[in-house]
C-alpha cells in the first residue's frame, strides 16, 4: 500500500514541474482566424471579378455517378446569376455566401432555381435525388480557376474564368443544338481506320462507357458548344483523350485519331420523312360490318409537328370514307420510330358521334379494351421494303392488336345501341405493316 | 498516522505546484488583435425585419439561408425561396406566436418556443418515400419543408396552409409543452391497447376516429395521440370538429371526448391556458390572413 502511495506522490509531485519558457514558434504571421478570413475575402474577391462570369463543369452523385452539367455563373455584389445546360430557358439570380466552417466554403444557401434542382428530391426520386451539392469547399484558387469539393457527395469540380467575348445564351444553345443532334446512344470507338468496340454516349446522362478486351471506361462528360469534355481521359495506346470535338457531317466526336462516330439504325427514319399520307395494310370493320379497304383504304394522313415540341405530330385518319381527327403521334428522335398512342378521341364532323369517337387500343381475341395510358402501335422504317413494319405494345393484360374507335355522346358516354353494347364505328384490327402512299 | 502525513505531503505540493503555476505565468497579457471578427453584420430588409421581430420579443433564430449544419443529414434539400420564406415568417409569427402569445402571454412564448425555425425550401424524403412535412429536434428547433410550394394557392385556401406548414407545427409545439411538463400519465391508459406503433400508416381516418383516434397518426403511441389531439383541435372549426365526432360513432366520440377532457385539464393547471381561447384566437387569426399584407415588411 505504501508503495503505492508513493509512486502517486511521485506522480502528483511531476503536476508541479511545469516549464514556463515560451518556445512558441511562429509558423504564420496571422492567427488562425485571420487568415481564413483573408482567404474568404480573397475567395469572393476573385469570383466577383469575372465581368463575364465562370464555368462550373458540375457533377452530381457521389463518386461521379449522376448526369454532369455545364453551368454559367456570375458573381456580383453577393449574388450569383446561374444559368445551366439541364435548362437553357432558366436564368436565375440569388444571394450566395462565403461560408467559414470546413475551411473556405461556397455556399448556395439562398434558392436559386438554376441550380438547386440538382440538390432536392421530390416525389418518386427516393431520398437522395440526384446527389447534387450546392455547397462546396474550396480547395485552391487562382486568378482563373477555382477548384471546389462538394461538401456533401464530394466530388471536385472547377470553375473556369469565362473569357469575355462569351455569349451566355449562344454558349448554351449551342450546347442544346448539339444535344439535338445526338440522335441514339449508340457511338462507334474508332482509332484512325480500326473501330475498336460500341460504345455508349448518353446525352441525358451525359456518361460515356464503352469496354475494351480488359479495359472498361465509365465515366461522366460534359458539354461544351463545340463537343464534349471527359471528367477522365480515354487512354489508348499511351495516348489520353479528353476534349472531343463535333463534326457536324460526319456525325462524329473527334480528337485527332480517335472519334466517336454516331450509329444510326437501319431502320431510322428522319422526323420529315414521316410527314405524308401512310396506308395501313389491316382488317377493317364499321359497326360490325367489314370494310373493302381496296375501295376504301385506312389511311393515316402524318400532317406535321409542332415547333414547340417536334417530337409531337398531327395527323388525321381516313376509315370508310370518312376523315377523322386530330390525333397526335409521338417520334422517337433516338430510333427514328413514329407511334400512335390509344386513348385519344377523335373529332367526327358527321355529327353521329356528339362527343367524337374514343380510339382505344385493345385485344381482338380476349374482347380486352386496354385503358392504360400511351399504350399504342409504333411504326418501324424498313428501307429493304419500302415500308414501315408494325410493332404492337405489350400491356398487363396482353399484347393489343387493334384499335377501336368507339362512339361518344354529348355527356361524354359511350354511346350504347339497342342491345346494351357500345357503338363502334371503328375497328382497326391486325394491322400487317404501313406504306407510304405515292402521290 | 501514516496515511495523514502522506495526504498533508501530498497536499502541500499540490499547493506549492499551483502556486508556481499562478506565479510564472501571470505576465500573459493578451497580445494582439482579438481572433473573434468584430465586423458589422450585413442585414437586408427582411434579415432587419426578423431581428425586430423573431429576436427582439421572442428571441428566436428564423434561418432561411440553409446552412447544411441545419439540416438533417438524411435528407437531402434546396434553401427556402426568400421571398416565400418572408411570406411565411410573417404568418408563422400570425397564426403561431402571436397567437400563443395572446392566450399565453409573451413571456410563456420566449420561454417554450423553439430557439430556431428552420425554412426549407423543398420535401425531406426518406428512403422508404415518406415525406416529412415539418420536424422538431430536442424543443430547440422546428425546420419547416415545402416552403417553395408556398403560391398562391395555398395563401388563399385556409384548410390547405393549415395542412400543410400549420398543422404540424401545432403538432411539434404540443410535443415541446409535454417534455418540459408531462401530461397526466392517465391519457396513456384510455386506448393502452389500441396503440399500433409504425402500423398506424395502414389505417384510414374513419377506422382511426371509430377507435377512439382523430387521425390515424395518433395510433402510433400516446405521445403523438395527444399532440395530434392538440393541433386538430385549435385548428379545427367547432362545425367541423362536431363533423369528425360524428363519423366517430357512440363510442368513439366518447373515448376522444375523454382524452380532450385530459388534454383541457393538462393545458389549463400546466400551462394556465384555456384551449378554448387557443383554438378561438387561431381560428380568427387564420380567418384574417387572407388580409395579411405578406408583401410588405413592417
Amino acid at each position: 500500500m505504501r508503495k503505492y502511495l508513493s509512486s502517486l506522490l511521485l506522480l502528483c509531485a511531476t503536476l508541479t514541474w511545469q516549464s514556463c519558457l515560451h518556445e512558441n514558434t511562429t509558423v504564420f504571421e496571422q492567427s488562425a482566424i485571420e487568415r481564413i478570413e483573408t482567404a474568404a475575402q480573397q475567395t469572393q474577391q476573385v469570383l466577383e471579378s469575372s465581368p463575364n462570369g465562370w464555368l462550373l463543369r458540375y457533377y452530381a452523385g457521389q463518386g461521379y455517378s449522376g448526369p454532369a452539367y455545364s453551368i454559367l455563373m456570375k458573381f456580383t455584389k453577393g449574388h450569383a446569376t446561374v444559368l445551366s445546360d439541364y435548362d437553357p430557358d432558366k436564368t436565375t439570380t440569388a444571394a450566395y455566401s462565403i461560408a467559414k466552417d470546413q475551411g473556405v466554403v461556397l455556399s448556395f444557401d439562398s434558392y436559386n432555381e438554376a441550380l438547386h434542382q440538382f440538390s432536392r428530391v421530390w416525389e418518386g426520386s427516393g431520398a437522395r435525388g440526384i446527389e447534387g451539392d450546392y455547397e462546396f469547399m474550396v480547395l485552391s484558387t487562382s486568378n482563373d480557376t477555382i477548384r471546389l469539393r462538394g461538401k456533401k457527395w464530394k466530388n471536385d469540380m472547377e470553375l473556369i474564368r469565362l473569357p469575355e467575348t462569351t455569349d451566355w445564351k449562344s454558349y448554351i444553345t449551342n450546347i442544346y443544338n448539339l444535344q439535338e443532334q445526338l440522335t441514339t446512344q449508340f457511338f462507334a470507338l474508332q482509332l484512325g481506320q480500326d473501330t475498336l468496340t460500341q460504345a455508349t454516349l448518353n446525352p441525358q446522362l451525359r456518361r460515356l462507357s464503352f469496354t475494351i478486351d480488359n479495359y472498361s471506361y465509365d465515366a461522366p462528360f460534359t458539354f461544351a458548344p463545340n463537343g464534349i469534355e471527359l471528367l477522365r481521359p480515354v487512354t489508348l495506346k499511351g495516348k489520353k483523350y479528353t476534349s472531343f470535338t463535333w463534326q457536324k457531317e460526319s456525325k462524329s466526336f473527334v480528337n485527332d485519331e480517335l472519334s466517336l462516330g454516331l450509329i444510326i439504325p437501319k431502320s431510322y427514319r428522319k422526323r420529315d420523312e414521316w410527314i405524308g399520307d401512310w396506308r395501313l395494310n389491316c382488317n377493317a370493320f364499321s359497326l360490325s360490318k367489314a370494310v373493302n379497304t381496296r375501295r376504301f383504304p385506312v389511311v393515316l394522313h402524318i400532317l406535321k409537328y409542332s415547333e414547340r415540341q417536334p417530337d409531337l405530330f398531327e395527323a388525321n385518319l381516313t376509315f370508310n370514307g370518312q376523315t377523322y381527327g386530330p390525333l397526335n403521334m409521338v417520334y422517337d428522335p433516338a430510333v427514328g420510330t413514329i407511334k400512335l398512342p390509344g386513348g385519344q378521341i377523335l373529332a367526327d364532323k358527321s355529327g353521329k358521334y356528339p362527343g367524337g369517337i374514343l380510339l382505344t387500343p385493345g385485344i381482338i381475341k380476349t374482347g380486352t379494351l386496354v385503358q392504360e395510358p400511351e399504350i399504342g402501335v409504333t411504326f418501324k422504317w424498313n428501307p429493304d421494303q419500302n415500308k414501315a413494319d408494325v410493332e404492337y405494345d405489350e400491356t398487363t393484360q396482353g399484347k393489343i392488336d387493334a384499335f377501336m374507335g368507339i362512339g361518344i355522346n354529348y355527356q361524354q358516354q359511350p354511346m350504347l345501341d339497342e342491345k346494351g353494347n357500345p357503338v363502334v364505328p371503328i375497328l382497326i384490327a391486325n394491322i400487317r405493316d404501313v406504306s407510304p402512299v405515292k402521290q | 498516522m501514516k496515511l495523514s502525513y502522506i495526504y498533508s505531503s501530498l497536499l502541500v505540493a499540490v499547493l506549492i505546484g499551483g502556486g508556481c503555476t499562478v506565479a510564472a505565468c501571470s505576465d500573459d497579457a493578451p497580445k494582439g488583435p482579438s481572433i473573434f471578427p468584430n465586423t458589422q453584420v450585413e442585414r437586408n430588409a427582411f434579415d432587419k425585419w426578423l431581428v425586430q421581430n423573431y429576436a427582439n420579443p421572442y428571441n428566436i433564430r428564423f434561418a432561411y439561408r440553409l446552412r447544411d449544419i441545419d439540416t438533417e443529414t438524411n435528407y437531402n434539400v434546396s434553401p427556402a425561396d426568400s421571398a416565400k420564406a418572408t411570406k411565411l415568417a410573417i404568418i408563422f409569427k400570425y397564426l403561431w406566436l402571436d397567437a400563443y402569445a395572446e392566450v399565453a402571454g409573451v413571456d410563456f412564448v420566449k420561454a417554450n418556443a423553439p430557439r430556431t425555425i428552420i425554412a426549407i425550401g423543398s420535401p425531406g424524403i426518406n428512403a422508404q418515400g415518406l415525406q416529412t412535412a415539418a420536424s422538431a429536434e430536442g424543443g430547440y428547433t422546428v425546420r419547416v419543408y415545402r416552403v417553395n410550394d408556398l403560391d398562391q394557392t395555398i395563401l388563399e385556401n385556409q384548410d390547405q396552409l393549415t395542412e400543410y406548414y400549420f398543422h404540424t407545427i401545432h403538432h411539434e409545439f404540443t410535443h415541446i409543452l409535454n417534455q418540459k411538463k408531462p401530461y397526466p400519465v392517465a391519457y396513456d391508459q384510455i386506448s393502452k391497447a389500441d396503440y399500433l406503433g409504425s402500423e398506424w400508416i395502414r389505417k384510414k381516418d374513419p377506422e382511426a376516429l371509430r377507435a377512439g383516434f382523430i387521425s390515424p397518426y395518433s395510433m402510433e403511441n400516446p405521445g403523438e395521440d395527444i399532440a395530434e389531439l392538440q393541433s386538430y383541435y385549435i385548428t379545427t372549426t367547432p362545425q367541423k370538429w362536431e363533423e369528425k365526432l360524428n363519423k366517430a360513432g357512440k363510442s368513439g366520440r366518447a373515448i376522444i371526448e375523454q382524452k380532450l377532457d385530459i388534454l383541457r385539464g393538462y393545458l389549463k393547471n400546466s400551462w394556465n391556458i384555456d384551449i378554448d381561447q387557443l383554438r378561438d384566437a387561431v381560428l380568427r387569426r387564420t380567418h384574417q390572413v387572407s388580409s395579411l399584407d405578406l408583401n410588405q415588411l413592417n
